[in-house]
This record gives C-alpha cells, sequence and structure tokens, in this order.
C-alpha cells in the first residue's frame, strides 16, 4: 500500500481556470468550444468532468494542462499561471508537474511497459525515484509485465501502466481524459480505484473527464460543462444525483 | 478504381514528392549520358566532314575492315579526269620553324589552290604563292612571335636514300609570312604550317613523304557526282597499282580498295571507327546511371511501403465495401505508374535542361569543337529515360501492392493497434544472400589468383579475363551482401546504438525508433550504402593504382629530368685499324648554366655527369663513343629506381643493349677503354637499359682517371613531387635559352617528368569524374533518407504528440530526428567504407597482378574521411524539415485528430 509516501513538495496543488474561452477556426467555420469557464479543482481532490459529446470537456483539459494555448483567459496552477508561458516553459511544466492518463493508453509501441514507466524522468533527466518505481508498479500489479511492450498486454494492463506513467514524476495534477472508455466494468474499476488510492494516499489531485456516471461516482466532486460553458456542480456525488444532473443537462 | 488512385495520390503528394525527386534525378542522368552521346557523335561527325572543306568528292583508299590506308601521291594526276576541277591531296611534312622567341618542329602541309578544299581557311592575308612564302595558323604565329610580312627560317631534313649508309642531312630556307589561318580542321595530321603547291612538293620529295590520307575533289560545274565517282575510282586504282607494282614488283596486289564518296559518306563510315572509345564512356555513364536508378528504386519502394501502410485502415474499408484484391493491387500500382510517369516526365526535362546549358557552355570554352547548336531528341534520347523511369517505379511498386492485398477487410474495424512489424527477411533470402557472397568471393578470388603478372600479358587478351571475372564477382557478392543487408544491417545499428543511446533521452528515443522498423531502417540504409561503396571503392582504388604505377613508373622511368648535350655520339670503327685520331667533340654545359638549373624550387636533387670522347675495344670490334662518368652517391639520389645503376662498379662499363648488339660485345666482355690522353683501363661489360641517357657509362672515379678535366655533358635531376614539372620544365628552358649557346651546343631537355605527371593527372581526373558521378547516386540516397524520417514523422504524429504532450521539448524533438538520420547515414557511411575499400584492394590487386608484390592499398584518409563525413552531415541535413515538422506541430491537435 502507499501509505508510508510522504508527500513531496510537488504532489497535489489546486487548478483554476478564470474566463477560459477558445475557438476553432476561423470566420464562418469558427467553433466556439470554450466560452468564458471559470472553475477550480481542489488541490488533493479527485474532480470528474460529464457533459454531452462536444461540450468542450476534452477542450477545457486540453487547456488546463498546458497542451494548447486559449483565446481568452487564464489558467492557474496552485499560485503559478500557465497561460502566456512560452512552448519550452509549458514543456518544462507538463513534465515535471502533469500527469496525462489517455482512453487510448497512448503508449510508446517500441518501449517496453518499464521503459513507458520511465520515459517521463528520462525526458527530464530526472535520476528514477526507484522506491516509488516499486511501489507503483506492486500495487498496480504490474510486476509479471515489466519487459512486455504494449502490444502483448491487455487494455487494462496498458492503462495501469500509463498511469504508472503518469505517477511516477509526483506531478501536482493528473489528467485523465476518458480513462475507462475503453475498459470492461472489472478494469474500469481497478482503474477508478487506483486513482482514486492515488488522492487518498498520495494526495494528488485528479481531474477526469468522463461520460460514465457510475465512474464519475468515485470523485470528490462533478463538474457538470454544456455548450462551452459550466453548468453546474455536485459535490460527493453518488449514481442517482449524477443521472439526474444529466437528464437536466439533456433537456436543455 | 483511377478516381481513387488519383484522390489518394492527391492526398499523399506530399509523400510521394521526395520519391519522385529521385527517380526524376536518376532519369535526368540517364538522359544526359544519352544526349551526351549523341552530342559527342554529332560532334565528330561535323568535324570528319569538317576536314574535306566544301569538297564534292573524296578519294579513299580502304581495307575490306574499313581502315584507312594512305594514297601515294604519284596517283593524285590520275584523279584529275574530265569534269574534275580541282585536286588536293593534304600529305604532311615536318618543318622547324625559327621564331624570335623559340625554335619548334612543326607539323606542315599544302594550302590547297583551291580554295573550296583549304581546310584551314586564310583568317588574314593570302595564300602562299612562289617559292619564298609560307602561311601560318594564327595561334602558332603567336607562340613563334611572328606576324604578317614577318621573315622565318624554316628548316627541314634531306632524308638520306634508304641504302646510303650516309646521315640525314638538314636543309634551311628563309620564308616569308604570307598569310595567317583558323586552327586545321584536318583529323589526320592537323598541319599548322602551310606551303605553296611548289614548295611543298620539293620538301616532300626531300623529306621522302609518299602517301597522303585522301584526296579531295571539286568538281566543275554542271558534272555528276554519282558518274564521276566511278571514273575516278577505276582511275585511280589503276594508277595506285600501276604504281606499287613499279615499287614492289611480285607483292601483288593490296587487299586495299579505292572508293570515291562524298564527304558525309566518308564521314559517316568513319565515325564508327572513331568511335570506339566513346562507346566505353556512354557504356560507363550509363551504368553509373543505372546505379542511380537503383538507388531509386530502393527509395520511392520505400516510400510506397509507407504509403501502404499508413493506409491499411483505408484499404480495408475498400475491401468491405467490395473492392477485391484485384483491384487494390491495382490501384497501388496505378498510382506507381502515375508517379513513374510524372517524375520521369520531369527528370527528362531537367536533363535535356542540364544538357543543352552544358552544350552552350563548352562552346563558350572552346570555340573549336565542331559542336552541334543543340540537343537532339532522337526516338532512343526520350523513350529510354521514360521507360526506365516509369518502369523502375512500377517494379518498385510491386511489392507494395501485393502487402496491399493482404490487408484483411476485419482490419477497419477494430482500432489500429501500431503492431511490430514482422522482421524482414526469410530463410530463401538468407541462403541466396550467402550464396551471392559466397560465389561473388570465390569469384575474386579466381580473380585475384589468375591476375596477370607482367605488363606483356597486358597486352594480349588474357589480361582482360581476370579482370572480368573479378567484376563480375564483386557485383555478385554486392548484391548478395544487399540482399542480406535486412540480416546484418540491423545489428549493426543494434550495437552502434547501444554506445549512443547513453547520450539522452532524444538519443535514446532516435535509436529505439531505428530499431522498430528494420525493414525500412534497412532499405533507407542500403540505398545510401550503395553510392557509399562505390565511391569508397573508387577514391581507394585510384590511389592505389596510383601509387602502385608510380612504383612501376619508378622501374621505367628512374629519371625525372635530364639535361644533356646534344652530339653524335658514337662512331663505329674497324678493329683493324688503331683509333689515332679522335672524331668525336663532346660539347658541354656551362657551369654557369648547371647551377643556375639546380638551383630551381622544383628540383630536389641533381648529379652532372662529365662525358669524354673514349675508344672502346672488345675482341671483335672497336667504337668511338662518349662516355659518362657517374658517382653512384650523387645518382643514387636522383634516381626513383637505382636498378639501372646496380651493376656499376670500378671494374665494370654499363652498355646500352642495342650498342652490345651491334658491336657484338658480350655481357662480362672485357673491354678496352682508351681515353684522348692515352690513358687505358681494361673493364668487364655489363648490358643494361640505359633508358636513352647515354651510350655507355663509367664509375666517375674511373672517368677521371682517363680524363681528369672532362666536361658536364649531362645533369640530372629529380624534381620535388608535389611540383608543377611543366612548369619547372618550363623554367628551366627558359634558363636555357637565356645562356645564349650556339644552337650546336644547346642542351636539350628530357625525361618522364611530364609523362609521369600526365599519368598521375589523367588517374586524378577519370577518378574525379567517376566520383563524380557516383556521388549523384549518394544524393538520391539522401533524399530517401530525408523521406524516410518525414514518413516516420507523419507515421509518428500521435506518437511525437504524446512525447511532446510529457514533456519532450521542441528541441529534442528536432534532435531526436536529427540523431536518427545521423544514425541512418553513419552505419550506411561506415559499413560502405568498409566494403568499399576492400573491394578497391582486390580490384588493384587483380589490375596489377599480385605476384608483383606492390599492390599497396593506400587508404586516401582526407578523401574516405569526407565521405563519411559527407553521409552524416546530409544525413543530418535530412533531418531538417522533418524535425522542424515535428516541432510544429500542436501537441492537443496531434493528440485529438484520429488520422486515417
Ligand atoms: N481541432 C478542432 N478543430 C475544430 N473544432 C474542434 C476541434 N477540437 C474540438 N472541436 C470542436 O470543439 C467542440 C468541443 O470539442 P471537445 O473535443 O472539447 O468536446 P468533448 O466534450 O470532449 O466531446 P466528447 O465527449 O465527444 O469527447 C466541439 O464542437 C468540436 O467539434
Ligand atoms: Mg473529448
Amino acid at each position: 500500500m502507499l501509505t508510508c509516501v510522504e508527500p513531496s513538495t510537488n504532489t497535489g496543488q489546486s487548478i483554476r481556470a478564470i474566463a477560459l474561452a477558445k475557438t476553432y477556426g476561423q470566420g464562418d467555420a469558427a467553433v466556439a468550444a470554450l466560452r468564458g469557464v471559470d472553475v477550480e479543482f481542489p488541490a488533493g481532490r479527485f474532480s470528474a468532468i460529464m457533459g454531452p459529446s462536444g461540450s468542450g470537456k476534452s477542450t477545457l483539459m486540453h487547456l488546463l494542462a498546458g497542451l494548447d494555448q486559449p483565446k481568452a483567459g487564464q489558467v492557474f496552477l496552485g499560485d503559478r499561471e500557465l497561460t502566456g508561458l512560452s512552448d519550452n516553459d509549458l514543456t518544462r511544466l507538463r513534465r515535471d508537474r502533469i500527469g496525462f492518463v489517455f482512453q487510448s493508453y497512448n503508449l510508446l509501441p517500441m518501449f517496453t511497459a518499464r521503459q513507458n514507466i520511465m520515459l517521463p524522468l528520462r525526458l527530464a533527466g530526472r535520476a528514477p525515484d526507484l522506491d516509488l518505481f516499486d511501489r507503483l508498479v506492486s500495487d498496480l500489479g504490474l510486476a509479471q509485465r515489466l519487459e512486455h511492450r504494449p502490444s502483448q498486454l491487455s487494455g487494462g494492463q496498458q492503462q495501469r501502466v500509463a498511469i504508472a506513467r503518469a505517477l511516477i514524476t509526483r506531478p501536482a495534477v493528473v489528467f485523465a481524459d476518458e480513462p475507462t472508455g475503453n475498459l470492461d466494468r472489472r478494469s474500469s474499476v481497478e482503474v477508478l480505484a487506483l486513482l482514486r488510492l492515488a488522492v487518498d494516499q498520495l494526495g494528488q489531485t485528479v481531474v477526469m473527464v468522463t461520460h460514465d456516471p457510475t465512474a464519475a461516482t468515485w470523485a470528490d466532486q462533478v463538474v457538470l460543462l454544456a455548450d462551452g460553458q459550466i453548468a453546474g456542480r455536485l459535490d460527493q456525488p453518488d449514481p442517482t444525483t449524477v443521472l439526474a444532473a444529466l437528464d437536466r443537462l439533456g433537456r436543455n | 478504381m483511377l478516381r481513387y488512385s488519383l484522390a489518394t495520390m492527391a492526398r499523399s503528394g506530399g509523400r510521394l514528392a521526395a520519391g519522385g525527386v529521385a527517380v526524376a534525378i536518376a532519369t535526368a542522368f540517364i538522359t544526359i549520358a544519352l544526349l551526351g552521346n549523341n552530342v559527342v557523335s554529332r560532334t565528330i561527325l561535323n568535324s570528319l566532314s569538317a576536314q574535306y572543306a566544301q569538297a564534292d568528292l573524296v578519294v579513299l583508299r580502304q581495307t575490306p575492315q574499313g581502315w584507312i590506308e594512305y594514297l601515294p601521291l604519284s596517283a593524285q594526276a590520275a584523279a584529275q579526269v574530265p569534269g574534275v576541277a580541282a585536286n588536293h591531296a593534304p600529305y604532311q611534312l615536318w618543318l622547324e620553324l625559327a621564331g624570335p622567341s623559340r625554335r619548334e618542329l612543326l607539323s606542315a602541309s599544302v594550302m590547297a589552290a583551291d580554295p573550296a578544299l583549304v581546310s584551314a581557311p586564310l583568317v588574314l592575308g593570302q595564300a602562299p604563292r612562289g617559292d619564298r612564302q609560307i602561311v601560318l595558323a594564327a595561334d602558332t604565329a603567336d607562340r613563334l612571335s611572328l606576324g604578317l610580312g614577318d621573315t622565318v627560317e624554316v628548316c627541314h631534313a634531306v632524308v638520306a636514300p634508304p641504302q646510303a649508309e650516309q646521315p640525314d642531312q638538314t636543309s634551311c630556307q628563309d620564308f616569308q609570312v604570307s598569310g595567317l589561318t583558323a586552327t586545321d580542321q584536318s583529323l589526320t595530321g592537323p598541319a599548322s604550317v602551310f606551303l605553296s603547291p611548289a614548295v611543298g612538293a620539293a620538301i616532300a620529295a626531300d623529306e621522302r613523304v609518299q602517301d597522303a590520307p585522301w584526296f579531295s575533289l571539286r568538281l566543275a560545274p554542271g558534272a555528276d557526282p554519282a558518274a564521276l565517282a566511278d571514273t575516278v575510282a577505276a582511275a585511280v586504282a589503276r594508277a595506285v597499282d600501276q604504281i606499287e607494282a613499279d615499287q614492289k614488283p611480285g607483292a601483288g596486289p593490296s587487299d586495299a580498295v579505292i572508293t570515291v564518296m562524298t564527304p558525309d559518306q566518308a564521314a559517316t563510315q568513319m565515325l564508327d571507327k572513331q568511335l570506339g572509345d566513346q562507346r566505353v564512356l556512354t557504356g560507363l555513364l550509363l551504368a553509373f546511371a543505372a546505379i542511380a536508378l537503383l538507388v531509386a528504386s530502393l527509395v520511392i519502394a520505400n516510400t510506397f511501403q509507407v504509403l501502404i501502410a499508413q493506409r491499411t485502415r483505408q484499404l480495408a474499408l475498400l475491401r468491405c465495401v467490395g473492392a477485391d484484391p484485384g483491384q487494390v493491387a491495382g490501384s497501388v500500382l496505378l498510382e506507381a505508374g502515375l508517379t513513374g510517369l510524372i517524375s520521369s516526365a520531369a527528370g527528362f526535362g531537367l536533363g535535356c535542361a542540364i544538357g543543352q546549358g552544358a552544350l552552350a557552355l563548352a562552346g563558350r570554352i572552346n570555340p573549336q569543337l565542331q559542336l552541334p547548336a543543340g540537343i537532339e531528341l532522337t526516338p532512343v534520347t526520350w523513350v529510354a529515360p521514360l521507360l526506365a523511369g516509369l518502369l523502375v517505379t512500377l517494379a518498385a511498386g510491386l511489392a507494395p501492392a501485393r502487402l496491399a492485398t493482404r490487408v484483411p477487410p476485419v482490419a477497419a474495424l477494430g482500432p489500429l493497434q501500431p503492431a511490430d512489424p514482422a522482421r524482414p527477411g526469410g530463410r530463401g533470402r538468407l541462403i541466396w544472400s550467402v550464396a551471392l557472397v559466397l560465389v561473388g568471393a570465390v569469384g575474386l578470388g579466381v580473380a585475384l589468383a589468375t591476375s596477370q603478372t607482367t605488363p606483356q600479358a597486358a597486352s594480349t587478351g588474357r589480361y582482360f579475363a581476370p579482370l572480368l571475372t573479378g567484376l563480375a564477382g564483386a557485383a555478385v557478392f554486392l548484391v548478395g551482401l544487399l540482399l542480406g543487408a535486412c540480416f546484418w544491417l540491423p545489428q549493426l545499428v543494434a550495437g552502434l546504438g547501444r554506445g549512443l543511446e547513453r547520450t539522452g533521452p532524444g538519443a535514446r528515443l532516435a535509436v529505439a525508433n531505428t530499431r522498430r522498423n528494420p525493414g525500412r531502417t534497412t532499405a533507407t540504409a542500403t540505398a545510401l550504402l550503395v553510392g557509399v561503396v562505390l565511391v569508397a571503392a573508387m577514391s581507394t582504388g585510384a590511389a592505389s593504382l596510383k601509387r602502385s604505377i608510380n612504383g612501376l613508373l619508378d622501374q621505367e622511368m628512374p629519371l625525372d629530368l635530364a639535361l644533356m648535350t646534344s652530339s653524335p655520339s658514337f662512331v663505329s670503327s674497324d678493329p683493324d685499324q688503331p683509333i689515332d685520331q679522335f672524331e668525336l667533340t663532346v660539347p658541354s654545359i656551362p657551369a654557369g648554366l648547371a647551377q643556375r638549373v639546380a638551383a630551381l624550387d622544383g628540383l630536389v636533387a641533381s648529379a652532372s655527369l662529365p662525358g669524354t670522347a673514349v675508344s672502346l675495344a672488345g675482341a671483335s670490334r672497336a667504337a668511338q663513343l662518349v662516355l659518362l662518368g657517374v658517382d653512384p652517391l650523387a645518382a643514387g639520389a636522383v634516381l626513383r629506381d637505382s636498378a639501372m645503376l646496380s651493376g656499376l662498379a670500378g671494374d665494370t662499363v654499363l652498355i646500352a643493349p642495342w650498342l652490345a648488339r651491334q658491336q657484338d660485345w658480350q655481357e662480362g666482355e672485357r673491354l678496352t677503354v682508351r681515353g684522348t690522353n692515352g690513358d687505358q683501363l681494361e673493364l668487364r661489360a655489363q648490358v643494361v637499359s640505359l633508358n636513352g641517357l647515354g651510350t655507355a657509362l663509367v664509375s666517375l672515379d674511373n672517368l677521371t682517371q682517363l680524363a681528369p678535366a672532362a666536361p658536364t655533358s649531362q645533369l640530372w635531376f629529380r624534381l620535388a613531387d608535389q611540383g608543377d614539372p611543366t612548369a619547372t620544365l618550363d623554367d628551366i628552358r627558359r634558363l636555357v635559352d637565356d645562356a645564349g649557346l650556339d644552337s650546336a651546343d644547346q642542351p636539350t631537355l628530357d625525361g618522364s617528368a611530364v609523362e609521369r605527371a600526365r599519368y598521375d593527372q589523367l588517374l586524378d581526373t577519370v577518378a574525379a569524374i567517376a566520383i563524380g558521378l557516383l556521388a549523384v547516386a549518394i544524393v538520391i540516397a539522401l533524399i530517401g533518407v530525408a523521406n524516410t524520417l518525414s514518413l516516420a514523422v507523419i507515421e509518428r504524429r500521435r506518437e511525437s504528440a504524446l512525447l511532446r504532450a510529457l514533456g519532450l521539448t521542441r528541441g529534442q524533438a528536432r534532435w531526436m530526428l536529427t540523431v536518427e538520420g545521423i544514425f541512418m547515414a553513419a552505419v550506411a557511411a561506415v559499413s560502405g567504407v568498409v566494403v568499399g575499400v576492400g573491394l578497391a584492394w582486390i580490384g588493384v590487386g587483380v589490375i596489377l597482378g599480385t605476384a608483383r608484390g606492390q599492390t599497396l592499398l593506400t587508404i586516401d584518409p582526407l578523401q574516405l574521411g569526407l565521405t563519411v563525413a559527407g553521409a552524416i552531415l546530409a544525413g543530418a541535413l535530412a533531418s531538417i524539415l522533418p524535425g522542424a515538422s515535428v516541432a510544429r506541430t500542436p501537441p492537443a491537435q496531434a493528440l485529438t485528430t484520429d488520422q486515417l
């Protein structure tokens, strides 16, 4: 278990968006994906973003993670403003302080599981934290699979490798875009339990986009998005409240 | 399917471009080779017909094999049948002209009386008239510092009749320069001095010149050339038979026949005889073009392979909606065909443009060449390149087309996992490649073992058998090696990569990338390998050949330069009549001149050889000659190979073989040498080739004993290896001219320095041209490297975006691609150099013969280093564009767009 890990200075910071706006395309073809989003995801908490398809969830996540530049508005990681940073500064920040988990795992096919997990540290030129590595590996049940390539792993196993890769840098925030979208119920539960554990035991901040109401109930809070704007917020969600809220969004 | 092919081509345009450029360059190469061949043929044809000026008919004497035999001059009159207005025979004379600045021995001829038959048209003044006028080619007049109206002394030999025992005489007269001409267009002995027919005939009689290469005729207005041709032929044939019957009674008629034809016919007929050398050159050019095409085919095959891999899902979708495998393969081949057609058309256009440009440039640099005005597009010159480009592209598309038919329809359904590509190369390929390598190696071994060891054998056909075996062996070996590249290249990549990985995350990723698709890395590196092997082999071969040939030249031409007094150096005499009076005088080289020459920069060592007249008597016969004395130490420093002097000792005299034969002196025979002061020495004869440097040599000590104050008769020099021998020669000539000696006392220059330099220069030029041509293959291969890298970038879009999301900086992303490019180029370059040097070494062994023990593997480290460094640098350059594209892609965009 991850009980004995002392929280590092990096661990668990809040992430905040102020009047965030994003438009894709130009002129007639312009699509306003986000229009003035104000939201805060508190430090050391597990948050879920929900909303209909096309409501701007992925866009919001990309902006929060510094993967893309907004049209207007600001993003703060803790006290530090992300918007306006140079590409190299943003890259360094992502490398050191942000973790990603994707729906389609996105492991590098030519590297083994171990190499994939260690990759962010190698890119940063940081010494591998072998303590953390061993714990993550044993908690994620990957010990027997470390020398396998992604093509030799099941979807659930690949996603667990991806989570280990996200956590190995002790990031300030972990973003997960539909991490259970491609998984069956059992594997989904494993993945969600791991994210929950990271929040509870490591004090990580986790932000997860999901369509699955059951997955959302693992979170501490749910932020609802519709048409590129915040459409509501649920604390301590349970299946009934989540379904009711989605229902409301659907009707509008 | 056409519409589908066009649509996909339009989408993949950029990706096809690099492959297309490779094919276009190769096609341009072929086009230029063929156009060049055509231009050279027409240039030769032009100059062949230009030599006949505006003649209507040409009289030739040809053997049944088509070779030209000269016509007796006395048959010229017979050509003057009714209907022939004028008649000219361009016989060749030799005249020595003494201008204010220098004397020169020049080729001369008569100026045709009829202006239409003049092959060197007048540019100034008038034709020579009377018996005291002469016309010079303008450049010759310049060289001799002569102008119109100047007087010049002209000397010619009066050749003694063959049986008479008297030497040739020289006859000199003053002439006035009456005109200047353009360069003579005649190909057989182009003349730079022209005489009037009367003077020409007189000198021809003196010099015993009795024949001419052809007669040219101008016909009277209205005469029928066809009818006259037969009449003239018959008349001349009769005259020739008559003349030869008189001269050599009983010899029987020669099998050569008299033919009369128009100048154009004559030129065309002779073209084939002239083209032998040029055919070889065109063949070589085409061989290089074929290599370029082979490399281009590797590049384009690679491109298609990647395109198919990228379109797997699309192709599967096509199969889902009902396309059968044939249609899928057809669409790929159609795409290949269109690409081939477009790029070979572009290459052909490029080739034509370069050809035309080069022609214009050559015309401007050397206006004397009878260059055609423009390139000429015969069917061969445009069909062959276009067809070659098209077929090679189609052939390169075959394997990818088959790959496309193997895509199962279900591949369209599931999400696409980038599976590890299968390792290329099956058992069959391994067996084939090992077999070919072994057969090639045996061929090379046989060639080495049977290579001929003597220059004598070189002139016979036996010399070429091992050469051809060696060439075939090398080709088979190389094909086997390339075929098996997928087995050994990835190992090499893995080995080298291990070292590189430690240098950072970018390098680590790059190495992993080169390993993940061994097939493609192999194909890319192979394309480069071919070029590097050939360039390395060529430059090492040239360097080794040069060194080995220098070794041979040292033996054959040990002395660079000799300044020697010219005098009759030998008089045979009767043994019965003792020699009491010396008929020989020994002219000497003034000490001041010797010092000034020896002080020149280009000379590193010199030896002075005193000479004295002696009589030499053996058992049977005696002779008077100029004996030279040589100091073995000083001469050793001058000679490049002192084998010539190895027999020189205190009790020996070196005798040239021809003298020994003539005087019937045997090797080891005791000869009595008597000097002018009456002193005598008994010496043993050593018969050894003196390379034309004298008739007899003794050691310096012996000579001083015979003639204590003997004057310097010869000076020997060794030239600096890095100098310019022609310049040094000119310097020496100037010093000699400035010395103001009588022409009888003027020492002459002899030696092999200039010839040596010509050999060196020839080898250097040939090697430089060959390397330049092979470099085209390297350029194409580098396009291939850029191509592979950019395809990899496109293919790994998502992956690069992911890496960027995970924290790979732009610089690291670019560096990743650079390392990949450098790495592939380095593997190819290094292995290419190793293979190339090995083959070159064997090649030099075969050419010169191993048994001579002189096959020296000379590696030109600078050139090889440049090749490797160039390839690596180019590999880095090839990564610039793909690297920029990786760095530009915003990570979010690449992660969201799910590209098909
Ligand atoms: N690269 C892009 N170019 C143009 N429009 C885009 C781009 N990416 C997203 N959009 C548009 O922006 C809007 C928000 O897209 P986004 O991907 O954020 O939605 P989402 O909530 O993540 O949807 P889903 O639940 O389907 O993943 C959509 O209307 C989409 O069409
Ligand atoms: Mg989304």
